[in-house]
């Protein structure tokens, strides 16, 4: 397909419309576009790279790219699959320059069981309200998540979180449609045995780590 | 399809990415092996899990933060730019400039030449009227020149002389020339 008949392809896309008004000069077409998509595109960076500032800072970088690319803009894809993109590529440069740097001092802490438990930070706590527990579970799934090989980590918050089909997650990594089968088929696999070890320890009183 | 292969198609089964026959085989299987019926419910549950993970919240100031910042990147000349570029003045501005800039050429030009012309025509009423008096007010600027000239060769005359009187008779005749007395 040339780049004539790809562009009129995803101009009933109306965020691409959004984003063609904007070149003509309407500012007030970004915004509603940056209004649409920035929470959406912190939480993605943030699931990605877990800490706030970070994730606020490429955040703001992604939707500075948009913004300085406007005369050149020409619809290729959906306007997400391409702003997605931009922010995966930013979380990728950010997550190898701070690997340089070092492990993780929040890596998860291997228990006796075997299986992967995040510690829990209020050690004297006997009876976990409902809240507890709830952020105890979210930390859980985010030390899963984190767990992930980067590539299936990305495949993952894609198709759970943005509900991209696996062609959309293909263009936005750069990778064919059947790698994106077989990725999320491993992450799934992974997410399945370290949410399945939690499920069973189930009670957080019984952690060994929480003992003494 | 035995089990080990139904297990493999499981995550992209749950996803409806599996063709219509692939889909097809899974339904049938699940639905009659406990075992891989287990293993489709873990699968299941740990990828509904992933709703516990918790949000945030942007800053609530992050409109106006990112406009700060847009604002700091670019330089002067480039929101004047961006202004012509988003229309503020384009249908207006640009023609009126490159009119202005005709005009003043135009302006400039003929009055060049106005001035060229006025400075030749007086320089030649100057030289009808005035072109003796030119010449005169030469000689008077000359005067001292011409009256040491002239003063050095009646010198070299008088130098020649011998006699006193020669000498009165010859002054006179320098004085006649020199004065038109």
């Amino acid at each position: 397909m040339d780049n004539l008949s790809s562009a009129k392809s995803y101009e009933d896309d109306p965020d691409v419309k959004l984003m063609l008004e904007f070149q003509a000069g309407d500012k007030a077409s970004f915004e509603k576009l940056m209004v649409k998509y920035y929470p959406r595109i912190l939480n993605f960076i943030y699931r990605f790279i877990p800490s706030r500032e970070v994730s606020e800072d490429i955040a703001q970088e992604a939707f500075m790219r948009v913004y300085k690319s406007v005369q050149s803009y020409r619809p290729q894809s959906k306007f997400n699959t391409w702003l997605f993109t931009i922010a995966k590529n930013l979380s990728l440069n950010e997550l190898r320059k701070n690997k340089k740097k070092g492990a993780s001092l929040d890596a998860p802490i291997k228990s006796s069981e075997g299986s992967f438990i995040r510690q829990v930070e209020d050690k004297n706590a006997l009876n976990p309200s409902d809240d507890l527990i709830q952020s105890e579970v979210s930390q859980v799934v985010k030390a899963a998540i984190e767990e992930l090989p980067e590539n299936q980590r990305m495949a993952v918050l894609l198709r759970r979180y943005e509900n991209l089909s696996y062609d959309e997650i293909a263009k936005t990594m750069n990778t064919t449609a059947k790698a994106v089968k077989s990725l999320l088929s491993r992450a799934k696999e992974n997410l399945k045995v370290r949410l399945a070890s939690f499920k069973k320890s189930g009670d957080l009183q019984e952690n060994p780590n929480q003992k003494g | 399809m035995d089990c080990q292969n139904i297990r493999k198609l499981i995550p992209t089964y749950l996803d409806q990415e599996l063709d219509n026959e692939q889909t097809a085989m899974v339904k049938d299987h699940t639905s009659k092996c406990v075992a891989c019926q287990k293993e489709l419910n873990q699968y299941q549950k740990s990828w509904d899990m992933l709703d516990h993970l918790q949000e945030i919240e942007p800053d609530p100031h992050y409109m106006s933060r990112f406009w700060t910042k847009v604002s700091e990147e670019k330089p002067w000349y480039e929101t004047i730019l961006d202004n012509i570029r988003t229309g503020l003045f384009a249908n207006k501005l640009i023609p009126a400039l490159a009119v202005s800039c005709f005009l003043f050429v135009m302006s400039f030009t003929v009055f060049q030449r106005y001035q060229s012309a006025n400075m030749d025509q007086q320089i030649l009423e100057l030289s009808k009227e005035d072109y003796d008096v030119v010449s005169t007010l030469e000689l008077v600027e000359n005067l001292d020149i011409i009256e040491d000239i002239d003063l050095i060769e009646e010198l070299d005359i008088i130098d020649s002389l011998d006699t006193t009187d020669n000498l009165q008779s010859e002054l006179k005749n320098i004085r006649k020339r020199l004065y038109h007395v």
